[in-house]
């Protein structure tokens, strides 16, 4: 169905290529995962699929890349509609009319198909994605899993062969991740498609793929079954790390595939972790007066609408507490209210003997730090060095604090590049550093992990233990149950703007199946993490 | 919400209204004087219908002070000016031209005149001055921007299809009956070279107006009347001779303005009461049909 | 033959039926200044809106068009007791005139009012103002969108980039409500041009982002997708379109002008119509698009129409006859007169919103959106 043959590509004024020399090809009805380190090319490989590298993209193809027969070479992505169907990261931003049902018959009104074909189409694909109650809503009006949906039935519409889609689940909390992932399964095993998706957050796709293609980093595709290309990729999901660690063969590739393997699964295995980091100089002595802050009864209205109901929370300095909840639950308008600058109708915050909400906001930042979601749209300067300056500026503090919080952070950025050019990860180590500037003795951060890969979650967590060694106290809103694991000493669940449960990260994670890590799943509580398990494993073997 | 606003605005202007409606009359008879005013206290005000047809009309307004609109109005004549500009520009005298009069501009021969924005060039009333004796002078000013000369006159003619040039004068010479002849009239900076002859500002023999400006002669046969000598280059009026005058009237046997606009147009008496009723009648409907709709979407 | 109930069977017209009724009482309110007459009209509008208008929110900003007509009456009247509002008898009161130097001898401020020159300024305000109302009508009742999409294919270019433009405003301003919010996280206590520069590099980097998704999205879907024409074939229909769309402004402008040589005006509408039909079709056939489920022009639509083009006709029948009380005159105070077959006609208007099929309701209900997660 597709196919790659001796395919190069480097963008104009690149250095080095993207895509060098790759030949591959895809089977009819597979469904293929695309992996690889931000930035590695794999936005590109799917870009060559229906043609936007290179006609929309710029830059200088060579090779020969068939969808279905048909050669992208002189065509450009509009001419390859009706074969390739492509899915974005961000489906508000592709959306191009305003209701649900205009939006799945605008792909059809492109190719001009006949308009009771176009009827009947659109009633088939509402029923076949389970949207048939949205059909006359504004797009902007549904849920980000609902959108996701409606973004995939508006290409299928056009009944292509192909469905490409690039991380479809970043943005989506896990349930709705669940849903988009079981549609694309069905359409794969019912439909027949072929579908190629990119993905982060692997742990969630890789048991329905057929093949994953790695793209290596170097330009080069390497594709072949899931559990032989699992076995070599340095960024792998916690079950795979779990499987290598106990040497099974062939690789667990689902939680079912490893709880089916023989017990015992792992040799000598302790009871219990250790307890985590026992040599931390925090004084666990609550919040107040010591750096950190105490929360009673806040209360966030948005007119009519209630998002944090009375919510009473309490950090201490040098832990970090994990914020999570399903989209719309309240997070980040508690964080919001938290830091001062964001609504709040009633409760009472104490950080450090001020409400934040009553201080300016320079002197707000000094005690409490904000990450937003959309971190760069802190970022207005044209270098990174200009950040930093203004960051100290901002702060009043000694030139070069935010550069030299930078370095500590992330290593290595160059102080030339526009902060635009950064990777996600070291956009938010820079925000990162020009917020802790002020040296907020509380610091948060919203939905951090958005957008990055596994090695850029092992960097921030690594930024969050530092920040709780050092004394901060650090909260991290965010879905991603598997950092929640490495990182969080405490979590608190949020749901309908009210605290559901609040304790040590262990009894929470482990209390619902839904939240709970991988690790979990197979080993049982109290392990979490495949550090946990090496770290019982190595002190084991070396006393 | 907007409706009732507007309502009771109308409501404030109706009583500011009905506390204030002048009489309708034509040339109002209490304002003004007939012919020509008898001394330099008041102000001349000549009205030229031209090609309009109604001929020309001479009335005196006694108080010769205030601007050109002050005399044109003390003098008695009904002026409507234009919706855009009120009266800075004057569009109908005595009601002409009126509503429906077809004017025969350059170009639409049927054109009407609404005054509701500023009259074409080829079809207005030309506003003139003069000093007594002296020679119309087209004004550069408007009716309300200039005062007027004690004693002088104040012409008003209605240009039709005229160049920029050659806007026709009133044809009333500005020369009070009885008046002494103004030597040297020099008027307004105008450039054009001017005879001191006195001979030829002066009418001519033959018109009751005349006065010593003949004096010059000696019993024999009267001098050939000297022609109006043209100072060309420039396209400045000779000041005018008494003896040229058409036939004025005072105006006082012109119709009622308000009588002729109200016979122009088929009023209905009532038309105003019903579309007042219209109004409020939808807007009552509206109100309701509003409620009953917001609760069939709040029921639902 | 449809039955009576199924012709009011509830549906959303064609937007352009709205727009020639809208479009044919503003026509006849641009012919006067009579006050009863824009009362009516106004009075008109206001209840079609409000009886047949959906749930939809672009269907509830009418609001904001009365404002915007109130506005421009008080300005008028404003600007009539500020610049000049002593004309004619009644003297309301005296305020005192401020001098100017002598080089602006032709302005004058304040000083007397009088209660001509404000119903003058009442007069004329009241006439704009119906206008703006009954363009704020139409697009209370017309979804713009729909309109847009119902264009000739030729314009269907044009009409999706201003679609997308129009979306892009809303994004716009939540870019900027974020900016801002993150602003006051840093900190910044920069002020003026600085603060700009916070606020709009990064919205326009945003906005550009999103521009660069949405083209990449629209153009992997299809659109673009134009049928074999060759370059002389585009260049005459384009031409053809431009000169017919040409013919059609000098015509329009001509005929509600009423100064102007008639020549220009039945005529040149007449002719530039035809020319830019050609056009369009010439340019429409090479296209090779569909329309999922386009609004039909049906008996309402027909009726719709009729009515605001026979409101028109009335006003401009009898602006030719009856000249006198379409523009009261001002010479003396007193209540403006009225004829009836102004008014009549004016009522004519009123048919759609009893002669039509009611709006969809319960559609649109949205539930209530989240600006924080």
């Amino acid at each position: 169905m597709i196919t790659l043959d001796s395919v190069s590509f480097s963008y104009a004024g690149a250095a080095a290529p993207s895509l060098r020399d790759v030949s591959l090809s895809f089977e009819e009805g597979e469904l293929v995962l695309v992996v690889g380190r931000t930035g590695s090319g794999k936005s590109t490989l799917l870009g060559t699929l229906n043609g936007l590298v290179p006609h929309f993209t710029g830059g200088h193809l060579s090779g020969e890349v068939r969808v279905a027969g048909v050669s992208t070479r002189h065509r450009p992505p509009r001419e390859l509609a009706n074969l390739v169907g492509v899915v974005g990261q961000d489906p508000l931003a592709g959306f191009v009319t305003d209701t649900v049902e205009e939006e799945l018959a605008y792909g059809m009104e492109q190719l001009g198909v006949a308009p009771a074909v176009m009827r009947r189409r659109v009633e088939d694909t509402l029923d076949l994605l389970g949207i048939a109650d949205l059909r006359r809503r504004p797009l902007r009006a549904l849920s980000g899993g609902q959108q996701q949906r409606v973004a995939i039935a508006s290409v299928l519409t056009t009944h292509p062969e192909v469905l490409v889609l690039d991380e479809p689940t970043s943005a989506l909390d896990p349930t709705a991740a669940e849903e988009v992932l079981a549609t694309l399964a069905r359409l794969v095993h019912d439909l027949g498609k072929t579908i190629v998706v990119a993905e982060h957050r692997m742990e969630r796709v890789v048991p329905f793929a057929d093949r994953i293609a790695y793209v290596v980093g170097d330009g080069s595709v390497e594709v072949g079954e899931p559990a032989e290309i699992l076995r070599r990729t340095p960024i792998a999901p916690p079950l795979v790390e779990l499987g290598r660690l106990a040497g099974w063969d062939p690789l667990p590739l689902s939680v079912r595939d490893a709880r089916r393997h023989p017990p015992p699964r792992f040799d000598a295995l302790p009871t219990a972790p250790a307890p985590k980091r026992v040599d931390k100089p925090s004084n666990r002595g609550g919040g107040g007066g010591g750096g950190g802050l105490t929360a009673r009864g806040v209360v966030v209205r948005y007119g009519a609408r209630v998002a944090v109901r009375g919510v009473d929370l309490a950090l201490s300095s040098g832990e970090v507490t994990a914020l999570m909840g399903r989209n719309g639950s309240g997070k980040s308008s508690l964080l919001w209210a938290l830091q001062g600058s964001g609504p709040r109708q009633g409760g009472s915050v104490d950080a450090a003997g001020a409400d934040p909400r009553d201080l300016s906001r320079a002197d707000a930042r000094r005690r409490v730090g904000l990450v937003p979601q959309s971190a760069s749209d802190l970022l207005y300067l044209e270098s990174v060095a200009a950040e930093c300056v203004a960051g100290d500026e901002d702060a009043g503090a000694a030139t070069g604090t935010c550069r030299a919080l930078l370095e500590d952070l992330t290593p290595g950025v160059d102080d030339a590049l526009h902060p635009r050019d950064l990777s996600e990860g070291q956009k938010l180590a820079l925000v990162l550093a020009v917020q802790l500037a002020a040296a907020p003795a509380v610091m948060l951060l919203d939905e951090p992990t958005r957008g990055l890969d596994y090695t850029g979650k092992e960097v921030l967590a690594r930024m969050v233990s530092r920040l709780a060694t050092d004394g901060h106290a650090v909260v991290v809103a965010t879905h991603d149950v598997e950092f929640v694991a490495t990182v969080a000493d405490r979590v608190v669940v949020m749901a309908e703007g009210e605290i559901v449960s609040d304790g040590p990260t262990a009894d929470v994670l482990t209390a619902s199946p839904a939240f709970a890590p991988q690790v979990a799943k197979v080993l049982g509580p109290p392990w979490l993490t495949v550090a946990q398990v090496r770290d019982a494993l190595t002190s084991e073997v070396s006393p | 919400m907007i409706r009732r606003l507007l309502g009771s605005v109308a409501a404030s202007i109706a009583l500011v209204v009905a506390g204030a409606v002048a009489p309708a009359s034509a040339i109002d008879p209490g304002k003004g004087q007939p012919g020509f005013c008898r001394d330099d206290s008041g102000v001349t005000v000549v009205v030229d219908f031209g090609k309009l047809g109604g001929g020309v009309v001479v009335r005196c307004a006694p108080r010769g002070s205030g601007t050109g609109l002050d005399a044109l109005k003390g003098a008695g004549f009904q002026i409507a000016g234009v919706q855009r500009w009120g009266e800075s520009f004057i569009c109908r005298i005595e009601n002409r031209p009126s509503a429906k009069e077809k004017v025969p501009v350059a170009g639409n021969p049927d054109y009407r005149e609404r005054c509701v924005d500023t009259p074409p060039a080829s079809g207005y009333w030309s506003y003139w001055h003069a000093s007594n004796g002296g020679r119309w002078e087209y004004s550069q000013w408007g009716v309300k921007n200039r005062t007027v000369i004690p004693g002088g006159f104040e012409g008003w003619s209605f240009s039709l299809n005229a160049s920029a040039d050659a806007n026709p004068a009133p044809r009333v010479a500005p020369t009070r009956p009885g008046h002494a002849p103004a030597t040297a009239p020099a008027q307004g900076g105008d450039a054009g070279p001017t005879s001191d002859d006195p001979d030829e500002t002066q009418a001519p023999a033959g018109d009751d107006a005349s006065d010593s400006g003949s004096s010059a002669d000696d019993g024999t046969l009267p001098k050939p009347r000297p022609r109006e000598k043209r100072t060309a280059p420039t396209a400045v009026p000779t000041p005018g001779d008494p003896a040229d005058d058409v036939p004025f009237s005072d105006g006082t046997d012109r119709g009622d303005v308000e009588t002729a606009l109200r016979e122009e147009s088929d009023v209905g008496t009532y038309a105003p009461w019903a579309a007042g009723g219209a109004v409020a009648l939808l807007g009552v409907l509206g109100a309701l049909t509003a409620r009953r709709r917001r609760t069939a979407r709040d029921g639902r | 033959m449809t039955t009576l109930s199924a012709y009011f069977l509830p549906r959303d017209l064609h937007p352009a039926a709205w727009w020639v009724w809208a479009l044919g009482l503003a026509t006849a309110a641009s012919r006067t200044t009579n006050p009863w007459l824009l009362a009516v009209v106004i009075a008109v509008v206001c209840f079609v809106v409000v009886a047949r208008r959906s749930d939809a929110p672009w269907a509830m900003a009418f609001r904001m068009y009365l404002w915007l007509a109130a506005l421009v009456v008080v300005l008028r009247v404003g600007f009539r007791i500020v610049f000049g509002g002593g004309e004619g008898g009644t003297v309301l009161v005296t305020l005192p005139e401020i001098p100017l130097p002598a080089w602006a001898a032709g302005i004058r401020l304040f000083g007397a009012v009088s209660a001509e020159s404000l119903l003058g300024g009442l007069y004329d305000g009241l006439r704009l103002a119906t206008m703006i109302v009954c363009i704020g009508g139409a697009n209370a009742l017309a979804n713009p969108k729909r309109l847009l999409a119902a264009m000739p294919s030729a314009l269907y270019e044009v009409g999706t980039a201003v679609v997308v433009a129009l979306s892009v405003f809303p994004q716009l301003a939540e870019s900027v409500q974020r900016v801002r919010r993150a602003r006051a996280l840093r900190g910044n206590r920069a002020k003026g041009r600085k603060a700009l520069r916070a606020i709009v590099i990064p919205v326009l980097e945003d906005a550009l982002d999103r521009s660069l998704q949405l083209a990449s999205s629209m153009d992997s879907r299809g659109y673009g997708r134009a049928g074999a024409a060759t370059v002389q074939e585009r260049l005459a229909s384009g031409t053809l379109m431009v000169v017919g769309l040409i013919g059609v402004c000098v015509g329009v402008y001509n005929m509600l002008d009423g100064t102007t040589p008639r020549v220009l005006a039945g005529p040149a509408l007449i002719a530039g119509i035809v020319v830019a039909m050609v056009g369009f079709t010439l340019a429409g056939r090479r296209v090779a698009r569909t329309r999922y489920r386009p609004d039909r022009w049906r008996l309402a639509e027909v009726v719709t129409a009729f009515s605001g083009i026979a409101v028109a006709v009335v006003l401009l029948a009898t602006s030719r006859v009856d000249p006198a009380n379409l523009n009261p005159s001002l010479t003396t105070l007193s209540w403006p007169q009225l004829a009836w077959a102004p008014l009549c006609g004016v009522l004519v208007g009123l048919t759609p919103a009893w002669l039509t099929p009611p709006p969809v309701v319960g559609e649109n209900e949205t539930p209530l959106q989240e600006t924080a997660a």
